[in-house]
């Protein structure tokens, strides 16, 4: 059974819809790439999954539970962390206060899960008591999946993690997604860089005015002569 | 000099307990509460009715004054913004709003305690001379320093040990990254107005213990807590803090050159040329 299944779904902004009729399946434990231009509303799409914007239509479900127009804390609560693409970070906290509040929903002691996150991310140890707004937009990045990370989400929803930084950056953030996928996350990650997205997830959608366009294997897609032409810059 | 510098650290820490309700208010709930001042006033004259009114002592109307404060205000919120935010208003129209409050409170009080000058007690304070400094000070002025420090200290602690505190600042920094990591922000809300008020109605009484009651003071207090306010970086407790003790410096400072009564257009200088200079604050890095 699919982990999360968005199920033709409509939303907008005010009246004007962003996306017409979306579907996207996500199974237990799959990395799973949206890519596409600029405007098709693939933050749109993260940011409703979320809960932050209500579907005027479709159904929205996760973990066999309906929970389409649900408050974002109640999905949270359910098991899916969303990582917005900007101000993902607390800045006038200190590292580990982001970490806090990432589990702020949880009432047990939550320091062996904050060692076990700062294992994964062994730079933000050294900064743990820096605010979050002084580090370097990488370490941000880190901060952000470290904060989603601290409630042992089913499912992490990534808006564009490598947004804006430097090349060598982006394979060590891609590297970091993928270990935390091998250890059983299942994850969306909405991406810039296509390619390196789908070579490294299970499955992809190339969503394109608020459309699905395409719905393969991450490989299948980059094989895609059409694609390529279409949004992968040629080739 | 320095006699005018322990005056401004006693305005200034008065100023913070209103500063740092205001800053929470803006950064969370992203609107200029005009109506803080006169919140400060309303605790001020309800420490009274509790004193003169039921002859209650200080120690006692203290702190009813705060809690019943603090309630008062979440009760606003309930009735008078809530509504408000609920239907999506605006900044402006949220602004105007609280303007309006501001004015109905005054009214209020102006109603209930007349509108002449008021104070707790007749007792005249008489000064000492603290040795080295050559600083001359009264009791009640070290008590009202002490008090303020002591609650300044205690926020402190709240926002920086509590899980709540954190929350707290976590909102103010990003209220949809709150809403996202599962915060319950309306909570959070609602313990910033009972925090922000309670500390609004101490410094109202403090201030009405070291200078008087007037209906008006809430309106007077309004540009000088704004203007620490946004010195100290809008949404940040700390920073508030800091623009309340350069603020309350400042204008104490300014009457050794200027004339007492433009005391005040001092705190109006500074913010002029803090957002002129660097409209982010003094503390504030952060960009929007």
């Amino acid at each position: 059974m699919a982990l999360l299944e968005v199920q033709e779904v409509t939303v907008g902004y005010g009246e004007l819809p962003i996306l017409h009729g979306v579907s996207l399946r996500v199974d237990p434990g799959e990395l799973v790439a949206i890519v596409g231009p600029n405007g098709a509303g693939k933050s749109t799409l993260m940011k409703t999954i979320a809960g932050l914007l209500r579907p005027q239509e479709g159904r929205i479900c996760f973990a066999g539970q309906d929970i389409t127009g649900w408050r974002p804390d109640r999905i949270v609560r359910a098991g899916i962390c969303y990582v917005p693409q900007t101000e993902n970070v607390f800045p006038s906290l200190t590292v580990d206060e982001n970490l806090d509040m990432g589990a702020f929903i949880r009432q047990d002691d939550i320091r062996p899960k904050k060692e076990a996150v700062y294992a994964l991310f062994p730079d933000l140890r050294a900064k743990r008591k820096a605010r979050a707004g002084s580090l370097s937009g990488g370490q941000r990045q880190m901060v952000a999946m470290a904060r989603a990370l601290m409630l042992d989400p089913q499912l992490l929803l990534l808006d564009e993690p490598t947004a804006g930084l430097a090349p060598r950056l982006v394979g060590a953030i891609f590297d970091k997604i993928e270990e935390i996928n091998r250890s059983g996350v299942a994850m969306v990650i909405v991406e810039q860089n296509a390619r390196q997205a789908l070579q490294r997830a299970h499955r992809g959608y190339v969503l394109a005015m608020g459309q699905n366009r395409y719905e393969d294997t991450g490989k299948a897609l980059l094989e895609n002569p059409e694609i390529r032409e279409l949004f992968l810059g040629g080739r | 000099m320095l006699q005018l510098a322990v005056y401004g650290v006693i305005s200034g820490s008065i100023l913070a307990l209103g500063a740092i309700g205001l800053t929470l208010v803006y950064g969370i709930l992203n609107f200029a509460n005009f109506a803080h001042g006169d919140l400060m006033a309303l605790g001020a004259y309800l420490a009274l009715f509790f004193k003169v009114g039921l002859g209650l002592p200080m120690w006692l109307a203290f702190p009813l004054s705060m809690l019943s404060t603090a309630f008062i205000a979440v009760g606003l919120d309930r009735v008078w913004f809530r509504p408000l935010r609920q239907r999506g208003a605006g900044v402006v129209l949220l602004a105007i709003s609280s303007l309006a409050l501001a004015l109905i409170l005054r009214n209020i009080i102006r109603m209930l305690w007349s509108p002449q000058a008021r104070y707790y007690s007749r007792t005249i304070h008489f000064p000492f001379t603290v040795p080295l400094l050559q600083v001359r000070i009264n009791w009640q002025q070290v008590l009202i320093f002490g008090v303020a420090l002591g609650l300044v200290i205690l926020v402190t602690l709240f926002l920086q040990r509590t899980k709540l505190g954190k929350a707290m600042r976590a909102t103010a920094d990003n209220f949809q990254l709150a809403l996202v990591s599962g915060i319950d922000t309306e909570r959070v809300v609602l313990w910033t107005w009972l925090l922000g008020a309670a500390l609004a109605a101490a410094g109202g009484i403090l201030l009405g213990m070291s200078v008087r009651l007037q209906p008006i003071m809430g309106w007077d207090l309004l540009l000088p807590i704004f203007a620490a306010t946004i010195l100290g970086s809008i949404g940040s407790p700390y920073g508030a803090m800091a623009g309340a003790l350069i603020i309350g410096l400042a204008e104490e400072l300014s009457t050794q050159f200027i004339p007492t009564e433009y005391k005040g257009a001092v705190s109006l200088l500074l913010l002029v040329v803090v957002l002129l200079v660097r409209p982010q604050g003094l503390f504030g890095g952060r960009r929007r």
